[in-house]
Protein backbone atom coordinates (compact mmCIF):
# COMPACT_ATOMS: atom_id res chain seq x y z
CA UNK A 1 0.00 0.00 0.00
CA UNK A 2 2.90 2.10 0.65
CA UNK A 3 4.93 1.43 -1.89
CA UNK A 4 1.76 2.46 -4.24
CA UNK A 5 1.43 5.58 -2.68
CA UNK A 6 4.85 6.29 -3.57
CA UNK A 7 4.31 5.28 -6.90
CA UNK A 8 1.17 7.70 -7.32
CA UNK A 9 3.21 10.38 -6.14
CA UNK A 10 6.09 9.93 -8.34
CA UNK A 11 3.31 10.06 -11.19
CA UNK A 12 1.87 13.02 -9.91
CA UNK A 13 4.85 15.08 -10.00
CA UNK A 14 5.63 13.81 -12.97
CA UNK A 15 2.68 14.31 -15.27
CA UNK A 16 2.71 17.75 -13.63
CA UNK A 17 6.18 18.10 -15.10
CA UNK A 18 4.99 17.06 -18.28
CA UNK A 19 2.10 19.37 -18.28
CA UNK A 20 4.35 22.22 -17.75
CA UNK A 21 6.60 21.60 -19.90
CA UNK A 22 3.59 20.84 -22.59
CA UNK A 23 2.47 24.29 -21.70
CA UNK A 24 5.94 26.25 -22.09
CA UNK A 25 7.22 24.08 -24.72
CA UNK A 26 6.11 25.04 -27.73
CA UNK A 27 7.53 28.47 -26.52
CA UNK A 28 10.82 27.36 -25.57
CA UNK A 29 11.05 25.29 -28.76
CA UNK A 30 10.55 28.61 -30.76
CA UNK A 31 13.78 29.85 -32.02
CA UNK A 32 12.60 33.25 -31.80
CA UNK A 33 14.53 36.02 -29.57
CA UNK A 34 11.44 37.08 -27.69
CA UNK A 35 10.59 35.54 -24.99
CA UNK A 36 6.83 34.47 -24.33
CA UNK A 37 3.92 35.01 -26.22
CA UNK A 38 1.99 38.45 -25.85
CA UNK A 39 -1.73 36.59 -27.29
CA UNK A 40 -3.92 39.42 -28.39
CA UNK A 41 -2.14 41.91 -26.98
CA UNK A 42 1.33 42.70 -27.86
CA UNK A 43 3.13 45.84 -25.70
CA UNK A 44 6.43 47.31 -26.91
CA UNK A 45 7.86 49.38 -24.24
CA UNK A 46 10.08 52.00 -25.98
CA UNK A 47 13.07 50.83 -28.26
CA UNK A 48 12.54 47.31 -27.10
CA UNK A 49 11.75 44.65 -29.98
CA UNK A 50 10.10 42.16 -27.83
CA UNK A 51 6.57 42.71 -26.78
CA UNK A 52 6.14 42.80 -22.93
CA UNK A 53 5.48 38.80 -21.72
CA UNK A 54 5.33 36.95 -18.75
CA UNK A 55 8.78 36.02 -19.44
CA UNK A 56 9.88 39.19 -21.07
CA UNK A 57 9.75 42.82 -18.69
CA UNK A 58 11.15 45.84 -19.57
CA UNK A 59 10.33 48.76 -17.27
CA UNK A 60 9.05 51.87 -18.45
CA UNK A 61 11.07 54.23 -16.14
CA UNK A 62 14.61 53.35 -14.37
CA UNK A 63 15.95 57.04 -13.81
CA UNK A 64 18.91 57.05 -11.18
CA UNK A 65 20.09 61.11 -10.29
CA UNK A 66 16.87 62.55 -11.10
CA UNK A 67 16.67 65.97 -9.91
CA UNK A 68 14.21 69.17 -10.26
CA UNK A 69 14.10 70.23 -13.48
CA UNK A 70 14.39 66.82 -14.98
CA UNK A 71 12.08 65.51 -16.78
CA UNK A 72 11.91 61.71 -18.68
CA UNK A 73 9.48 60.71 -21.70
CA UNK A 74 8.57 57.03 -21.89
CA UNK A 75 6.80 55.64 -24.67
CA UNK A 76 4.85 52.75 -25.35
CA UNK A 77 3.44 50.76 -28.32
CA UNK A 78 0.20 49.04 -27.98
CA UNK A 79 -1.12 46.45 -30.97
CA UNK A 80 -4.95 44.87 -30.72
CA UNK A 81 -4.92 41.74 -31.80
CA UNK A 82 -7.82 40.50 -30.79
CA UNK A 83 -9.81 40.97 -33.36
CA UNK A 84 -12.32 43.39 -32.72
CA UNK A 85 -11.98 46.67 -31.21
CA UNK A 86 -10.70 47.41 -27.71
CA UNK A 87 -10.44 50.23 -25.24
CA UNK A 88 -6.47 50.13 -24.32
CA UNK A 89 -6.40 50.70 -20.41
CA UNK A 90 -3.42 51.53 -18.39
CA UNK A 91 -3.27 51.62 -14.27
CA UNK A 92 -0.44 51.51 -11.95
CA UNK A 93 0.34 48.85 -9.65
CA UNK A 94 3.06 47.57 -6.89
CA UNK A 95 3.17 51.04 -5.64
CA UNK A 96 3.30 51.46 -2.07
CA UNK A 97 0.48 51.87 0.11
CA UNK A 98 -0.29 53.93 2.44
CA UNK A 99 2.11 56.12 0.87
CA UNK A 100 4.57 57.82 2.82
CA UNK A 101 4.90 61.66 3.08
CA UNK A 102 8.19 61.49 1.79
CA UNK A 103 7.69 59.38 -0.99
CA UNK A 104 8.84 61.40 -4.37
CA UNK A 105 4.94 59.98 -6.05
CA UNK A 106 3.85 62.86 -4.36
CA UNK A 107 5.49 65.43 -6.02
CA UNK A 108 6.63 63.56 -9.61
CA UNK A 109 4.14 64.79 -12.06
CA UNK A 110 2.99 62.90 -14.82
CA UNK A 111 1.34 62.93 -17.95
CA UNK A 112 0.25 60.55 -20.55
CA UNK A 113 -0.78 61.55 -24.17
CA UNK A 114 -1.64 59.67 -27.20
CA UNK A 115 0.86 60.52 -29.92
CA UNK A 116 -1.81 61.60 -33.07
CA UNK A 117 1.01 61.70 -35.93
CA UNK A 118 3.10 64.25 -37.61
CA UNK A 119 4.36 65.55 -33.40
CA UNK A 120 0.72 66.19 -32.28
CA UNK A 121 -0.05 64.79 -28.82
CA UNK A 122 -3.41 64.36 -27.20
CA UNK A 123 -3.16 64.62 -23.70
CA UNK A 124 -5.12 61.67 -21.92
CA UNK A 125 -4.03 62.51 -18.12
CA UNK A 126 -2.13 65.28 -16.99
CA UNK A 127 -0.41 67.62 -19.07
CA UNK A 128 0.10 71.27 -19.25
CA UNK A 129 -3.18 72.68 -18.39
CA UNK A 130 -4.11 69.94 -15.81
CA UNK A 131 -0.94 68.52 -14.10
CA UNK A 132 -1.34 65.57 -12.41
CA UNK A 133 1.08 63.93 -9.80
CA UNK A 134 2.56 60.23 -9.89
CA UNK A 135 0.78 59.82 -6.66
CA UNK A 136 -2.88 60.81 -8.31
CA UNK A 137 -2.06 58.52 -11.49
CA UNK A 138 -1.77 55.85 -8.96
CA UNK A 139 -5.10 56.55 -6.98
CA UNK A 140 -6.98 57.10 -10.57
CA UNK A 141 -7.02 53.45 -11.09
CA UNK A 142 -8.00 52.31 -14.74
CA UNK A 143 -7.39 54.68 -17.24
CA UNK A 144 -9.07 54.47 -20.67
CA UNK A 145 -6.44 55.17 -23.20
CA UNK A 146 -8.38 55.05 -26.43
CA UNK A 147 -10.11 53.07 -28.85
CA UNK A 148 -8.02 50.60 -30.79
CA UNK A 149 -9.22 49.19 -34.26
CA UNK A 150 -8.55 44.87 -34.90
CA UNK A 151 -4.66 45.09 -36.41
CA UNK A 152 -3.63 48.73 -35.22
CA UNK A 153 -1.29 50.21 -33.13
CA UNK A 154 -0.84 53.00 -31.13
CA UNK A 155 1.40 54.70 -29.30
CA UNK A 156 1.38 56.47 -26.29
CA UNK A 157 3.65 58.82 -24.21
CA UNK A 158 4.56 58.74 -20.08
CA UNK A 159 5.91 61.77 -19.47
CA UNK A 160 7.33 62.37 -15.29
CA UNK A 161 8.88 65.70 -14.94
CA UNK A 162 10.47 66.80 -11.46
CA UNK A 163 9.56 70.35 -11.37
CA UNK A 164 12.17 72.61 -10.41
CA UNK A 165 10.94 74.82 -7.60
CA UNK A 166 11.37 71.71 -5.52
CA UNK A 167 14.65 71.58 -2.92
CA UNK A 168 16.69 69.85 -0.84
CA UNK A 169 13.98 67.68 1.02
CA UNK A 170 13.62 65.16 -1.92
CA UNK A 171 16.94 64.54 -2.16
CA UNK A 172 17.64 60.48 -2.31
CA UNK A 173 13.87 60.16 -2.19
CA UNK A 174 12.43 56.94 -4.37
CA UNK A 175 9.39 55.42 -5.95
CA UNK A 176 8.71 52.06 -7.56
CA UNK A 177 5.88 50.60 -9.54
CA UNK A 178 4.42 48.77 -11.74
CA UNK A 179 2.05 49.57 -14.49
CA UNK A 180 -0.47 47.12 -16.23
CA UNK A 181 -2.01 47.73 -19.53
CA UNK A 182 -4.94 45.86 -20.94
CA UNK A 183 -8.13 45.29 -22.80
CA UNK A 184 -10.68 45.68 -20.29
CA UNK A 185 -13.48 42.68 -19.72
CA UNK A 186 -16.87 44.39 -19.67
CA UNK A 187 -18.33 41.53 -17.53
CA UNK A 188 -16.44 41.57 -14.86
CA UNK A 189 -15.47 44.45 -12.05
CA UNK A 190 -12.08 43.60 -9.90
CA UNK A 191 -10.98 45.72 -7.21
CA UNK A 192 -7.69 45.66 -5.82
CA UNK A 193 -6.72 46.26 -2.14
CA UNK A 194 -3.90 47.30 -0.88
CA UNK A 195 -1.40 46.50 1.41
CA UNK A 196 -4.12 44.29 3.94
CA UNK A 197 -3.80 40.70 4.52
CA UNK A 198 -6.71 37.68 4.67
CA UNK A 199 -9.26 38.21 7.47
CA UNK A 200 -8.56 42.81 7.36
CA UNK A 201 -12.20 44.42 6.57
CA UNK A 202 -11.80 46.67 3.45
CA UNK A 203 -15.27 48.68 2.65
CA UNK A 204 -15.48 50.20 -1.01
CA UNK A 205 -17.73 51.43 -3.19
CA UNK A 206 -18.06 48.93 -6.20
CA UNK A 207 -20.54 49.60 -8.91
CA UNK A 208 -20.45 46.68 -10.60
CA UNK A 209 -21.80 43.03 -10.83
CA UNK A 210 -19.57 40.05 -9.41
CA UNK A 211 -16.50 41.92 -8.32
CA UNK A 212 -13.53 40.13 -7.54
CA UNK A 213 -11.80 40.80 -4.14
CA UNK A 214 -7.84 40.93 -4.85
CA UNK A 215 -5.83 41.00 -1.84
CA UNK A 216 -2.76 42.32 -2.05
CA UNK A 217 -0.21 41.85 0.64
CA UNK A 218 3.10 44.19 1.58
CA UNK A 219 4.71 40.51 0.73
CA UNK A 220 3.94 41.16 -2.88
CA UNK A 221 1.05 37.74 -2.82
CA UNK A 222 -2.29 37.86 -4.27
CA UNK A 223 -4.90 35.79 -2.75
CA UNK A 224 -8.26 35.96 -4.30
CA UNK A 225 -11.45 35.61 -2.74
CA UNK A 226 -15.06 36.06 -4.32
CA UNK A 227 -16.69 38.37 -2.02
CA UNK A 228 -20.47 39.02 -1.47
CA UNK A 229 -22.02 43.10 -1.78
CA UNK A 230 -25.42 44.79 -1.53
CA UNK A 231 -26.81 47.21 -3.05
CA UNK A 232 -27.09 50.87 -1.30
CA UNK B 1 -8.15 -2.95 -13.41
CA UNK B 2 -11.11 -0.34 -11.93
CA UNK B 3 -8.49 0.22 -9.64
CA UNK B 4 -5.81 0.79 -12.16
CA UNK B 5 -8.44 3.27 -13.73
CA UNK B 6 -9.32 5.09 -10.63
CA UNK B 7 -5.37 5.59 -10.04
CA UNK B 8 -4.94 6.98 -13.89
CA UNK B 9 -8.35 9.55 -13.14
CA UNK B 10 -6.27 10.75 -10.15
CA UNK B 11 -3.59 10.99 -12.17
CA UNK B 12 -4.59 13.10 -14.72
CA UNK B 13 -6.76 15.15 -12.25
CA UNK B 14 -3.78 16.00 -9.97
CA UNK B 15 -1.88 17.03 -13.29
CA UNK B 16 -4.70 19.74 -14.13
CA UNK B 17 -4.92 20.79 -10.36
CA UNK B 18 -1.29 21.39 -10.04
CA UNK B 19 -0.94 23.05 -14.10
CA UNK B 20 -4.19 25.35 -12.65
CA UNK B 21 -2.22 26.31 -9.84
CA UNK B 22 0.88 27.10 -12.03
CA UNK B 23 -1.28 29.24 -14.31
CA UNK B 24 -2.92 30.89 -11.25
CA UNK B 25 0.15 32.12 -10.20
CA UNK B 26 1.06 33.44 -13.44
CA UNK B 27 -1.82 36.03 -12.66
CA UNK B 28 -5.21 35.48 -14.59
CA UNK B 29 -7.04 38.24 -14.03
CA UNK B 30 -10.40 39.49 -14.25
CA UNK B 31 -10.42 43.09 -14.64
CA UNK B 32 -8.79 42.37 -18.34
CA UNK B 33 -10.17 40.13 -21.07
CA UNK B 34 -5.91 40.70 -22.14
CA UNK B 35 -3.68 42.33 -20.14
CA UNK B 36 0.44 42.60 -20.11
CA UNK B 37 2.41 44.34 -16.87
CA UNK B 38 5.89 45.96 -17.10
CA UNK B 39 7.32 45.74 -13.32
CA UNK B 40 10.23 47.79 -12.15
CA UNK B 41 9.96 51.07 -12.55
CA UNK B 42 11.70 52.86 -10.31
CA UNK B 43 12.67 56.82 -9.84
CA UNK B 44 15.76 57.80 -7.62
CA UNK B 45 16.68 61.37 -6.81
CA UNK B 46 20.37 62.15 -6.50
CA UNK B 47 22.12 63.79 -3.58
CA UNK B 48 24.18 66.98 -3.77
CA UNK B 49 26.87 66.61 -1.31
CA UNK B 50 30.19 67.99 -1.51
CA UNK B 51 33.48 68.03 1.25
CA UNK B 52 36.28 71.03 1.01
CA UNK B 53 39.94 71.13 2.40
CA UNK B 54 42.47 74.31 2.27
CA UNK B 55 45.61 73.37 1.44
CA UNK B 56 48.83 75.87 1.30
CA UNK B 57 52.09 76.25 -0.55
CA UNK B 58 55.26 77.85 1.76
CA UNK B 59 55.74 81.40 1.56
CA UNK B 60 58.87 82.81 0.96
CA UNK B 61 58.23 84.24 4.38
CA UNK B 62 59.80 82.92 8.15
CA UNK B 63 57.41 81.40 9.03
CA UNK B 64 56.54 79.86 5.57
CA UNK B 65 53.23 79.73 6.44
CA UNK B 66 52.59 83.80 6.96
CA UNK B 67 52.68 86.34 4.61
CA UNK B 68 54.67 89.78 4.22
CA UNK B 69 55.18 91.90 1.70
CA UNK B 70 56.22 90.82 -0.68
CA UNK B 71 56.14 86.99 0.07
CA UNK B 72 52.12 86.02 -0.97
CA UNK B 73 50.41 83.31 0.33
CA UNK B 74 48.94 80.68 -2.37
CA UNK B 75 46.10 78.33 -1.08
CA UNK B 76 43.92 75.72 -2.92
CA UNK B 77 40.70 74.79 -1.95
CA UNK B 78 39.97 71.06 -2.51
CA UNK B 79 36.50 70.07 -3.24
CA UNK B 80 35.54 66.49 -2.91
CA UNK B 81 31.99 65.06 -4.14
CA UNK B 82 30.06 63.32 -1.41
CA UNK B 83 26.80 63.17 -3.54
CA UNK B 84 26.04 61.59 -6.20
CA UNK B 85 25.20 64.39 -8.10
CA UNK B 86 27.86 67.14 -10.11
CA UNK B 87 27.75 70.45 -9.17
CA UNK B 88 28.04 73.95 -10.03
CA UNK B 89 30.08 76.09 -6.83
CA UNK B 90 31.30 79.45 -6.03
CA UNK B 91 33.31 80.59 -3.13
CA UNK B 92 32.94 83.30 -1.25
CA UNK B 93 34.70 84.85 1.67
CA UNK B 94 33.25 86.37 4.66
CA UNK B 95 33.44 87.08 8.40
CA UNK B 96 36.95 88.97 8.09
CA UNK B 97 38.24 90.13 11.23
CA UNK B 98 41.56 91.11 12.21
CA UNK B 99 43.27 90.79 15.34
CA UNK B 100 44.33 92.22 17.37
CA UNK B 101 41.70 94.36 17.47
CA UNK B 102 42.00 98.30 16.95
CA UNK B 103 44.52 98.52 14.74
CA UNK B 104 45.42 101.58 12.82
CA UNK B 105 45.71 99.58 9.59
CA UNK B 106 43.14 96.55 9.17
CA UNK B 107 45.38 93.60 7.57
CA UNK B 108 41.94 91.97 6.25
CA UNK B 109 41.66 95.59 4.63
CA UNK B 110 45.00 95.29 2.54
CA UNK B 111 44.53 91.63 1.47
CA UNK B 112 44.11 90.93 -2.00
CA UNK B 113 42.56 87.93 -3.42
CA UNK B 114 43.66 86.35 -6.99
CA UNK B 115 41.61 83.37 -8.59
CA UNK B 116 43.48 84.13 -11.38
CA UNK B 117 40.24 85.24 -13.15
CA UNK B 118 40.21 88.28 -11.16
CA UNK B 119 41.76 90.21 -8.49
CA UNK B 120 39.17 91.37 -5.59
CA UNK B 121 40.13 92.34 -1.80
CA UNK B 122 39.45 89.91 0.38
CA UNK B 123 36.35 90.84 2.25
CA UNK B 124 34.74 91.47 -1.44
CA UNK B 125 35.71 88.27 -3.13
CA UNK B 126 33.43 86.16 -4.69
CA UNK B 127 34.45 83.89 -7.30
CA UNK B 128 32.79 82.88 -10.40
CA UNK B 129 30.69 79.74 -10.70
CA UNK B 130 32.73 76.46 -12.00
CA UNK B 131 31.54 73.13 -12.75
CA UNK B 132 32.84 70.65 -9.98
CA UNK B 133 33.56 67.73 -12.53
CA UNK B 134 35.74 69.79 -14.42
CA UNK B 135 37.41 72.23 -11.90
CA UNK B 136 37.37 70.61 -8.63
CA UNK B 137 40.41 73.08 -7.15
CA UNK B 138 40.15 76.14 -6.71
CA UNK B 139 43.54 78.40 -6.45
CA UNK B 140 43.38 81.51 -4.26
CA UNK B 141 46.67 84.13 -4.17
CA UNK B 142 46.83 86.10 -1.23
CA UNK B 143 49.05 89.19 -1.72
CA UNK B 144 49.54 92.01 0.71
CA UNK B 145 48.77 95.60 -1.04
CA UNK B 146 50.79 97.63 1.41
CA UNK B 147 54.63 97.27 3.16
CA UNK B 148 53.37 99.65 5.93
CA UNK B 149 54.58 98.72 9.20
CA UNK B 150 51.54 98.82 10.87
CA UNK B 151 50.43 95.44 9.29
CA UNK B 152 52.69 93.54 11.17
CA UNK B 153 51.86 90.87 13.37
CA UNK B 154 47.81 90.47 12.90
CA UNK B 155 46.06 88.11 11.61
CA UNK B 156 42.95 88.20 9.33
CA UNK B 157 40.04 85.14 10.36
CA UNK B 158 37.58 84.90 7.50
CA UNK B 159 35.40 82.04 6.33
CA UNK B 160 35.65 79.96 3.04
CA UNK B 161 31.43 80.00 1.97
CA UNK B 162 31.47 77.26 -0.89
CA UNK B 163 28.01 77.20 -2.04
CA UNK B 164 26.89 74.65 -4.42
CA UNK B 165 23.85 74.60 -6.71
CA UNK B 166 22.43 71.74 -9.35
CA UNK B 167 24.71 71.95 -12.60
CA UNK B 168 21.32 72.32 -14.65
CA UNK B 169 19.75 75.06 -12.88
CA UNK B 170 20.54 78.60 -12.58
CA UNK B 171 22.73 80.13 -9.00
CA UNK B 172 20.44 81.08 -6.68
CA UNK B 173 17.35 79.29 -7.78
CA UNK B 174 15.41 76.46 -6.63
CA UNK B 175 16.58 73.06 -6.44
CA UNK B 176 19.32 71.51 -4.70
CA UNK B 177 21.81 73.43 -3.04
CA UNK B 178 24.35 72.73 -0.49
CA UNK B 179 26.99 74.81 1.49
CA UNK B 180 30.29 73.99 2.89
CA UNK B 181 32.36 76.42 5.52
CA UNK B 182 36.16 76.11 5.97
CA UNK B 183 37.49 78.81 8.66
CA UNK B 184 40.67 80.37 7.91
CA UNK B 185 43.13 82.87 8.93
CA UNK B 186 46.40 84.67 7.10
CA UNK B 187 48.80 85.90 9.99
CA UNK B 188 51.23 88.61 8.89
CA UNK B 189 54.78 87.89 9.69
CA UNK B 190 57.22 91.41 10.34
CA UNK B 191 59.13 92.01 7.00
CA UNK B 192 61.72 94.18 6.73
CA UNK B 193 62.36 97.94 6.60
CA UNK B 194 60.92 98.98 2.48
CA UNK B 195 64.00 97.44 0.53
CA UNK B 196 66.42 99.39 -0.42
CA UNK B 197 66.48 100.88 -4.03
CA UNK B 198 67.65 99.69 -6.41
CA UNK B 199 69.46 102.23 -9.05
CA UNK B 200 68.73 101.31 -12.66
CA UNK B 201 71.47 103.37 -15.21
CA UNK B 202 70.77 102.84 -18.52
CA UNK B 203 73.81 102.54 -20.29
CA UNK B 204 72.98 104.73 -23.45
CA UNK B 205 74.62 106.24 -26.43
CA UNK B 206 73.53 109.76 -27.40
CA UNK B 207 75.76 111.65 -30.27
CA UNK B 208 74.83 115.14 -32.17
CA UNK B 209 71.79 115.32 -29.50
CA UNK B 210 71.43 118.11 -26.78
CA UNK B 211 68.11 116.20 -25.87
CA UNK B 212 66.55 113.06 -26.07
CA UNK B 213 63.90 111.00 -24.51
CA UNK B 214 64.34 107.29 -23.36
CA UNK B 215 61.85 105.42 -22.79
CA UNK B 216 62.80 101.93 -20.72
CA UNK B 217 60.54 99.57 -20.11
CA UNK B 218 61.07 96.98 -17.44
CA UNK B 219 59.18 94.12 -16.12
CA UNK B 220 55.75 96.36 -14.90
CA UNK B 221 57.57 99.22 -14.33
CA UNK B 222 57.98 101.88 -17.03
CA UNK B 223 60.24 104.70 -17.57
CA UNK B 224 60.97 107.72 -19.13
CA UNK B 225 64.26 109.76 -19.10
CA UNK B 226 64.29 113.06 -20.47
CA UNK B 227 68.53 113.69 -21.27
CA UNK B 228 70.21 116.48 -21.20
CA UNK B 229 73.53 116.48 -22.80
CA UNK B 230 76.05 119.18 -22.23
CA UNK B 231 78.08 118.57 -25.66
CA UNK B 232 79.05 115.94 -28.30
CA UNK B 233 81.92 115.22 -26.58
CA UNK B 234 81.01 115.50 -22.81
CA UNK B 235 79.58 111.67 -22.87
CA UNK B 236 79.98 111.61 -19.28
CA UNK B 237 77.91 114.21 -17.91
CA UNK B 238 74.69 112.74 -19.03
CA UNK B 239 72.62 113.37 -16.30
CA UNK B 240 69.21 111.51 -16.79
CA UNK B 241 66.24 112.24 -14.45
CA UNK B 242 64.28 108.96 -14.65
CA UNK B 243 60.19 108.49 -13.14
CA UNK B 244 58.98 105.50 -12.63
CA UNK B 245 55.31 104.47 -12.90
CA UNK B 246 54.07 101.18 -12.39
CA UNK B 247 51.79 99.87 -14.53
CA UNK B 248 49.11 97.28 -13.36
CA UNK B 249 48.84 94.03 -14.31
CA UNK B 250 47.19 93.44 -17.61
CA UNK B 251 44.19 91.33 -16.30
CA UNK B 252 41.36 89.55 -18.34
CA UNK B 253 38.10 91.88 -17.58
CA UNK B 254 35.37 90.03 -15.70
CA UNK B 255 31.54 90.91 -15.45
CA UNK B 256 30.15 91.83 -12.01
CA UNK B 257 33.57 92.19 -10.69
CA UNK B 258 35.55 94.98 -8.52
CA UNK B 259 38.08 96.26 -11.16
CA UNK B 260 41.90 95.27 -9.85
CA UNK B 261 43.58 97.87 -7.64
CA UNK B 262 46.66 99.38 -9.42
CA UNK B 263 49.81 98.70 -7.67
CA UNK B 264 50.60 102.17 -5.77
CA UNK B 265 53.10 104.25 -7.74
CA UNK B 266 56.79 103.83 -6.53
CA UNK B 267 58.94 106.67 -5.56
CA UNK B 268 61.32 107.74 -8.28
CA UNK B 269 63.47 105.43 -8.90
CA UNK B 270 62.97 102.88 -6.44
CA UNK B 271 62.69 99.52 -7.59
CA UNK B 272 61.90 96.47 -5.14
CA UNK B 273 63.22 93.34 -4.94
CA UNK B 274 60.60 91.33 -6.06
CA UNK B 275 59.63 93.80 -9.59
CA UNK B 276 60.61 90.74 -11.67
CA UNK B 277 64.16 89.94 -13.09
CA UNK B 278 65.99 92.99 -13.92
CA UNK B 279 69.35 92.51 -15.66
CA UNK B 280 71.46 94.92 -13.60
CA UNK B 281 74.52 94.21 -15.27
CA UNK B 282 73.18 95.43 -18.42
CA UNK B 283 70.88 98.74 -17.09
CA UNK B 284 73.88 99.82 -14.51
CA UNK B 285 77.00 101.56 -14.87
CA UNK B 286 79.13 100.92 -12.01
CA UNK B 287 79.96 104.34 -10.24
CA UNK B 288 77.30 106.77 -11.52
CA UNK B 289 74.42 106.58 -9.32
CA UNK B 290 71.28 108.51 -10.91
CA UNK B 291 69.40 110.67 -8.41
CA UNK B 292 72.06 111.01 -6.10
Amino acid sequence: MRKSLIIDGMAVLLATLLATFAFYGQALAKPALCQGDPGSLPVYVQDDSCPLTGSHNKAFFNEMNFVPGDSKISWVDIKNNSGQPQRATIKALDFSHPMAASDLARVLEISISLDGGNGRRTDIFGGPGAKKTLLQFFEAGEIHLSNIAPGKSNRYYLAVSFPSRLGNDWQGRTTDFSIIIGFPDNNNREVIVHGCLPGDKKQDKIAWSIPILRWLSPFGIFFRQAVAFHRN
Amino acid sequence: MVSNIKEIVAILLAAVMGWSVLFAASGASALFSSRTISTGSTISVGTLSFAATEARDESICAPTDEICWGGDINSRLNLTQTGSLDFNYSVAISNAASSPVGNAMDICDNLQVSDGKKIQTLKDYQSGASLFSATPVLNLAFHLVSDDRLLHDQTCDFDYVIGAWQANLPSGGSGFTNKYVIHASITSDPWVATPAPVVIMPTVSILNSRTADLTLAIDQFQATASTTVADDTGGAAVMAALSFQAVPPVLAPSEGTQAPQPVPETADKVVTPTDGAIDSQALTTPGVAAGE
